[in-house]
């Protein structure tokens, strides 16, 4: 379990998150959203310790994040950022590989262990076929699902991933958002930054929405997506009309309403 | 333009540029006395030694002091506005050290090398340093790429310097000065060698203010309203060879004043060129003359080479421009 | 690109370096044939003028390039994976210029006061201070990559103006040394520095080699290799170090030679890519053979005049990286 409290922290000199507090249910399938600059990726970047924080703690599974170096923290949970830029030249696998890197000792060799992580990290992300190819030649979605395919290499019960969907057409958007279903029915907790609103319901067990840096609603999707927090958190006007095929909910805004608000 | 604001700034560096003349007039290895100072000036007589030290060693010094100046703080604006880069300077670029090298290797290898032409081998070295720098640095203006291929054919340059001068041992002797950029020596001749190629870049520096203007929108959109790019590119670089060239044919490299110069006009004017394209020279002729200033009073009788003197001052002023701009 | 063909270019290049050594040594004023070696390597008697010229000046004289080369690409390989650009080398980052800087005043303004001995001691003491202080300026929540560049070239730019105050007001026959020390000469060489160079090389190249896990790791960026258990801070901090402890070392040895620190990595790069585990061995290799053959050509191309063998490097080298550059357009 992950658990936030009294969080406020800065970047560049500003404040960008205000007193945040937030539990991050294990097991679930929880959604990040909210409008561009809310504090989303640096709610993320902070979940991941890689951000000093002013003010607030961050205890995993009860203990404080601060505490654990950081290769504990990499044992316990996995960040995949939002900007990525990997030397072109290497392969998938070379890519793959260094997701281990937490499990690995400094000289020890390669381990049967490893080498069936990497596997299943490969399977799971379908990115078998291209394990030797240099990532240059990738696809965008191709190359995405190798990033993954390296988070998942890692091995941790927790799993960040900042915007991964972003710049994915729809099907492979969709297919990513099935695998990180898949990996939360193995009972890995997953936390995801995401822009869709109806694929983050539909998708996320549990919402949290961002605005100016606090949180505004955070709880199960089906009792937090409705169209009075959509307003607030978005300023757009929103109603819902149920999908003809499968009977869920589905935002559709309107306009956007008092944008400066 | 007729701001008066703006017009006081001219004033005030004009004034400047008077009080740092007569500074420059009075204080050197023997210090003199205003009225000397004033009395040569006005009332010359050939037979007061003192009289001869200010109008036949201090005012050609001078004079040549404000022109390699105003020829590298020209140089410097003109850089910095092709470039898109804020850090350009014909001394960090490389560029003088491409001069100084086909001066050397000119005046040393060449058989039968003469002065006449040192300015012909400082345009040469000069404009093949800097075609080298902006192949290299390509389209963009990524500060980081630019400069550091500047320093590479810098390093180049000086490398290749040194290895003549290695094998040359009376060369080093003769030129290890003026290889670090110094008014020391003679330079009238050289002055009025090269004054009518400052005059032409100087033209053409007039002539490139609205492309200047224009280009700080980006090539693409300068482009689209109407300016012919590769015809004010290459007239803006030739001008910045003519007087990189002219100001290494004078004093040798001196580095910094090229980059300094422009940012000082721009806190006093802004950035339009208007305003620049004027205001760089006479900053960059203030500097260098108080640069040479320093340079022969803080280690009297001796005195420093001004290159040196530039780059002490001068290079902080580009880490501090570095750690305001570049995030 | 499998481990096969990587590990046979490496032994290529061991074999290529360690023939370019052998006949390296058959080179020079006194020249030998391939059977006078085999002949001494027997230790058949005979040619003792020729067995004290090679044990005593060629010998050491090439295992110093060798070793210094290894150094100085090394170091150029760990602060390009730093800094992310391929153009950083230690040269024109302001450490070499740190390093160069405190062993010109040992040897123009103090010529006696300090053992020879000591140089490398006092170069690393120069380069880590100017390392300090441009990581210290460049410092923005973490090191930032381009800043730190720039500031190490206005730095270099300050270094440089002192070393030319020296070098212009120094006594002239001293200057004239450490001119020649100043552009990389091999000319001193004996086994005391290869001695040192080998200890440095000990104690800074092979940590460097066997962190190759960590650079390859560092290089997808501070925010995934954080997150993959890297401490990002410390192993920036750490690996500088190391970089500048392989620079100052080379530099005290045999002075600044600022294009094998960008040629050899970067030559090494186009063959195996951004795999740390190879790249670092096979540039220090091909960093070996720069130097041992600009030693070899300035030693033998004018003879009896010596040309420093850094400014064949950088003659040879610098039109070449030069080159490369170009072609590869703005990508940097």
């Amino acid at each position: 379990m992950l658990a936030i409290q009294g969080l406020t922290a800065s970047r560049g000199g500003v404040q960008v998150l205000r007193d945040v507090d937030l539990t991050i249910a294990p097991g679930r399938f929880t959604a990040l959203i909210g409008p561009n600059g809310s504090g989303k990726s640096t709610l993320m970047a902070a979940m991941a310790g890689m951000l000093p924080v002013d003010s607030g703690r961050l205890l995993l599974d009860g203990k404080p994040l601060a505490a654990l170096s950081r290769r504990g923290m990499a044992q316990a949970l996995s960040f995949l950022p939002q900007h990525l830029n990997a030397p072109a030249g290497l392969t998938l696998r070379e890519l793959v590989v260094q997701g281990r890197f937490p499990w690995r000792g400094w000289l020890s060799a390669w381990s049967p262990r490893d080498e069936a992580a990497v596997e299943k990290a490969v399977s799971l992300s379908r990115v078998g076929a291209l394990m030797d190819r240099p990532l240059a030649s990738l696809s965008g979605g191709q190359l995405q699902r190798a990033w993954i395919a390296m988070t998942l290499a890692q091995d941790t019960p927790v799993i960040l991933l900042d915007e991964p969907t972003t710049f994915l057409d729809v099907a492979s958007q969709l297919s990513l958002l099935d695998l990180l279903s898949q990996l939360r029915d193995d009972g890995r907790t997953i936390v995801a930054i995401l822009h869709d609103l109806n694929q983050a319901a539909r998708y996320a067990d549990d919402l949290v929405m961002m605005r100016d840096g606090r949180v505004v609603a955070q709880g199960p999707s089906g009792t937090i997506f409705t169209t009075a927090n959509l307003e607030q958190v978005f300023s757009i006007r929103a109603h819902m009309v149920t999908s003809p095929a499968t009977g869920e909910q589905i935002c559709v805004a309107s306009s956007a309403g008092d944008v400066d608000a | 333009m007729p701001d008066p604001l703006r017009l006081s700034g001219f004033v005030l560096i004009a004034g400047v540029l008077i009080l740092a003349a007569l500074l420059h007039l009075r204080f050197g290895a023997s210090p003199l006395g205003w009225h000397v100072v004033w009395q040569a000036l006005t009332a010359w007589s050939p037979d007061d030694a003192a009289h001869n030290i200010v109008t036949e060693m201090r005012l050609p010094r001078l004079y040549s002091a404000m022109a390699v100046g105003a020829a590298l703080g020209l140089a410097g604006a003109l850089m910095q506005g092709v470039t898109g880069n804020p850090l350009a300077d014909p001394g960090l670029l490389g560029v003088n050290s491409g001069a100084a090298f086909f001066v050397v290797a000119g005046l040393l290898v060449l058989p039968g090398g003469t002065l006449a032409m040192v300015p012909w081998l400082a345009f040469a070295g000069a404009i093949t340093a800097a075609a080298v720098v902006i192949l290299n640095s390509g389209s963009t203006a990524a500060p980081a790429r630019l400069i550091l291929s500047g320093v590479m054919v810098g390093a180049l340059f000086s490398a290749l310097t040194t290895s003549i001068l290695l094998l040359d041992q009376q060369g080093l002797e003769t030129l290890r000065r003026w290889l670090v950029g110094s008014l020391a020596f003679e330079t009238s001749g050289m002055r009025r060698m090269v004054l009518p190629f400052l005059a032409l870049a100087a033209g053409i520096a007039i002539l490139n203010i609205p492309g200047l203007n224009l280009y700080r929108l980006g090539e693409q959109s300068a482009g689209l309203m109407g300016l012919n790019v590769r015809r004010f590119r290459l007239t803006s670089l030739l001008a910045v060879v003519l007087l990189a060239g002219s100001s290494v044919a004078i004093a040798g490299p001196i580095g910094f004043v090229g980059l300094v110069a422009p940012h000082l006009a721009r806190l006093v004017f802004g950035p339009d060129f208007r305003l620049l394209v004027p205001a760089s020279p006479l900053i960059g002729a203030v500097l260098l003359v108080l640069g040479d200033i320093v340079a022969r009073v803080v280690v009297r009788p001796l005195e420093l080479n001004t290159g040196i003197v530039t780059a002490i001052i001068g290079a902080p002023v580009f880490i501090f421009l570095v750690l305001q701009r570049v995030k | 690109m499998s481990g096969r063909y990587n590990r046979l270019l490496l032994g290529f290049s061991a074999l290529a370096l360690t023939g370019l050594a052998v006949f390296a040594l058959t080179l020079g004023s006194y020249p030998l044939r391939m059977a006078d070696l085999a002949l001494l390597a027997a230790d058949d008697g005979g040619d003792t003028m020729a067995a004290s010229i090679l044990a005593d000046i060629r010998l050491p004289r090439i295992l110093l390039a060798v070793l210094c080369g290894m150094a100085m690409a090394l170091s150029g390989v760990v602060l390009q994976t730093l800094t992310r650009n391929p153009l950083a080398a230690p040269g024109l980052v302001g450490v070499e210029a740190g390093a160069g800087l405190t062993v010109l005043v040992a040897m123009i303004l103090w010529p006696t006061g300090l053992p020879v001995v000591f140089y490398p001691l006092a170069a690393l003491l120069g380069g880590v201070a100017v390392a300090l202080v441009i990581a210290g300026l460049a410092w923005r929540q973490g090191i930032s990559a381009l800043r730190l560049l720039l500031v190490g070239v206005g730095m270099t730019a300050i270094l440089a103006a002192f070393s030319d105050l020296l070098i212009t007001y120094g006594r002239i026959e001293r200057v004239e040394s450490a001119l020649l020390w100043l552009s990389g000469s091999l000319h001193r060489a004996d086994w005391s520095q290869v001695r040192s160079q080998a200890l440095w090389l000990l104690a800074a190249g092979v940590p460097v080699l066997l962190l190759y896990r960590q650079f390859n790791l560092f290089q997808l960026g501070e925010a995934v290799a954080g997150s993959r258990g890297l401490d990002t801070w410390r192993f920036q901090i750490v690996a500088l170090f190391f970089s500048v402890m392989l620079t100052a070392s080379a530099v005290a040895n045999v002075g600044t030679m600022s294009f094998v620190g960008l040629l050899a990595p970067h030559a090494a790069r186009l063959l195996v890519g951004e795999r740390q585990g190879v790249l670092l061995p096979l540039a220090a290799m091909i960093g070996a053979g720069i130097v041992l053959l600009g030693d070899t050509v300035g030693r033998t191309a004018v003879a009896p005049l010596q040309i420093p063998a850094g400014m064949v490097v950088a003659i040879i080298g610098a039109p070449y990286v030069l080159f490369l550059l170009s072609r590869k357009g703005g990508t940097t």
